[in-house]
């Protein structure tokens, strides 16, 4: 648990109240018992310790920080997002791979080892799966076709339905490296994506890696590495594997030159509220940092019982923060797209993106990329100051 | 046998066509209902409609590119496309032979639907698209290459004022360049063009 002064708990109330109340403001004192569970992190791949439901084994945490402060608001008003909305999407996608046919030895490589893994711990059905998925993309090696080599399919999906997202992209050095099978952030093709992304309006953040992240030296050479790639300022991150180590982490993306984070969630298959807030905060505010933490509510998953159903946790979720007039961020991976890797998970996302548009056409949601979210709130403060 | 050598060696001759920086773009009459839209994230799956989702595939990739396209739509239907491929500041080879650059400007994958061909829609979108090249692209020249036969394409590029200054003729076999023969030629050798517009 971090354990801030009273001064320090005072400042963080304080800057949470600012963000989020326009006008006349609830006393501080009222909220301050409250905030330490945002200030409570219990290890990256924890379950939820009292998950507000249970679908399928899948704990769902409401924004129950943001109920409790609603108790205690009274006739204080919320900030409205663009628009006057009363709530606020942000749609973001990690794009943990560029494409699927690279290296391709190396991939037929591992799917023949982990085939035998099955096979000696008896999995049977599993090594079925894995022998299904290599035939699948030998078939499309062949035919030189690759589903997941593919960003221009999720610029037109977004712009057909009127809104623009968040990608998070690794910013490496070498496509095969400790850190996987993945991509150079230099490679061509990786850069005539970014600056296409920059130029239709959507936003481009770093997706931190693994092994170069430990501290804000190495995320800034990342952002440096990206920004160079993409022609464009990054601004927002949010660590592969969602590996940030916090409190520390935020610290390290301050001084690395980030302003948004978007690193607070649940590994899977669990979703929610990790802390129990839908509502952007400065978590170094104590410390004078502008640093934003958007926590994420939603994200997809290529195995086990929350696959099929995130359409549902989405209705779920999106009813909670419309409750509190919060902030709901969604990731869905781009390499999700071939449904021989992720089956039925793109059908969903395409569903939600319907859901979202019809709700953005009604006045009901702002979609924004995490960007315009900071820049809304620091400017609604600011207005108001 | 001869279908398979036929596929892999290709011959192809075009005339070569231009717009030079400070000619006059002479804009034709549109024909009724017709709108030439510009190609955007928001639509360019469209073609998907009347072609094919591996078209639709190879636009969205075009758009990636920095291309600039445009659509026609008839009724609000998609009738016909076509692009414009910028060459930026080294020279590039199209369609196996066809070369153009430094810092001009292509004009490729024209397309009208033939249901509605004859209608002035394919003169409508060379001069929208060439205006917007002038707009993203000021001071360049803009070139095509158009089929010997039919004359129809060569006839609408030249109504909206492209002057015709080469032949080429080319070979490739497996999509490798392999003969090359290129004929400078004055605008003059060829019919006056019918500039009465309707």
């Amino acid at each position: 648990m971090t354990s801030l002064t009273r001064t320090e708990r005072f400042a963080f109330v304080n800057a949470l109240i600012e963000d989020r109340f326009e006008g006349h403001r609830p006393d501080g004192r009222l909220i301050e018992p409250q905030i330490d569970q945002l200030l409570r992190f219990n290890p990256g791949r924890a379950a939820p310790e009292s998950p507000s439901l249970s679908i399928d084994g899948v704990g769902i945490v409401d924004p129950h920080f943001d109920f409790a402060l609603d108790k205690i608001r009274g006739h204080h008003a919320l900030r409205p997002w663009p628009g006057g909305a009363p709530m606020a999407i942000a749609i973001t996608h990690d794009v943990d791979l560029f494409d699927g046919l690279s290296y391709f030895g190396l991939r037929a490589a591992g799917w023949a080892a982990s085939t035998a893994r099955a096979l000696l711990r008896a999995q049977a059905v599993r090594a079925a799966e894995i022998v299904r998925r290599g035939l699948q993309w030998t078939r499309w090696w062949f035919a030189n076709h690759d589903p997941v080599a593919d960003i221009s399919h999720w610029q037109a999906l977004e712009a057909e339905h009127g809104v623009r997202s968040t990608f998070f992209f690794l910013a490496l050095q070498k496509a095969l490296s400790k850190e996987g099978r993945l991509y150079r952030v230099d490679d061509p093709r990786v850069k005539q994506t970014l600056r296409s992304l920059r130029d239709g309006g959507w936003e481009i953040g770093l997706h931190a890696a693994r092994y170069e992240s430990g501290d804000a030296l190495g995320l800034e050479r990342q952002r440096v590495r990206l920004e160079n790639a993409a022609g464009c300022r990054v601004s927002s991150i949010r660590y592969h594997y969602l590996t940030a180590q916090f409190p520390q982490a935020w610290q390290h993306m301050v001084d690395a030159g980030f302003t948004v984070s978007s690193n607070v969630g649940f590994h899977p298959p669990h979703q929610g509220f990790k802390t129990g807030t839908s509502w952007p905060y400065r978590p170094l505010a104590h410390r004078g940092r502008a640093l934003y933490e958007m926590p994420m509510a939603l994200m997809d998953l290529a195995h086990g019982p929350a696959r099929p159903r995130l359409a549902d946790f989405f209705d779920h979720l999106i009813t909670q923060v419309k409750r509190v007039g919060g902030l709901l961020v969604i990731n869905f991976h781009t390499n999700y797209r071939a449904d021989i890797d992720a089956p039925g998970v793109h059908a969903q996302f395409v569903d939600i993106l319907g859901k979202i548009k019809r709700r953005a056409q009604a006045g009901d949601a702002a979609v924004l990329t995490l960007r315009d979210a900071e820049a809304h709130v620091r400017r609604s403060r600011d207005d108001d100051a | 046998m001869f279908s398979v050598i036929r596929r892999i060696v290709q011959r192809r001759s075009v005339y070569l066509v231009e717009l030079k920086p400070d000619a006059c773009i002479r804009v034709p009459t549109a024909c009724e209902a017709l709108e030439i839209r510009p190609v955007e994230w928001s639509n360019v799956n469209r073609v998907s409609d009347v072609r094919s989702s591996q078209l639709a595939h190879g636009f969205r990739q075009q758009l990636t590119a920095g291309w600039l396209g445009v659509y026609a739509f008839h009724h609000n239907a998609l009738v016909g496309h076509f692009w414009a491929q910028p060459s930026g500041p080294t020279r590039r080879r199209i369609w196996g032979g066809v070369d153009f650059g430094p810092n001009e400007v292509v004009l490729a994958w024209g397309w009208v639907s033939p249901d509605h061909r004859g209608k002035g829609i394919f003169q409508s979108m060379i001069a929208e698209l060439t205006k917007r090249v002038r707009q993203r692209y000021p001071g360049q020249r803009i070139i095509a290459d158009v089929p010997i036969d039919p004359r129809a394409s060569l006839t609408a590029h030249r109504r909206i004022g492209f002057t015709c200054f080469g032949r080429l003729t080319y070979v490739t076999a497996a999509r490798r360049l392999v003969h090359r023969r290129y004929e400078s030629m004055n605008d003059a050798e060829h019919d006056q063009p019918n500039v009465d517009m309707e």
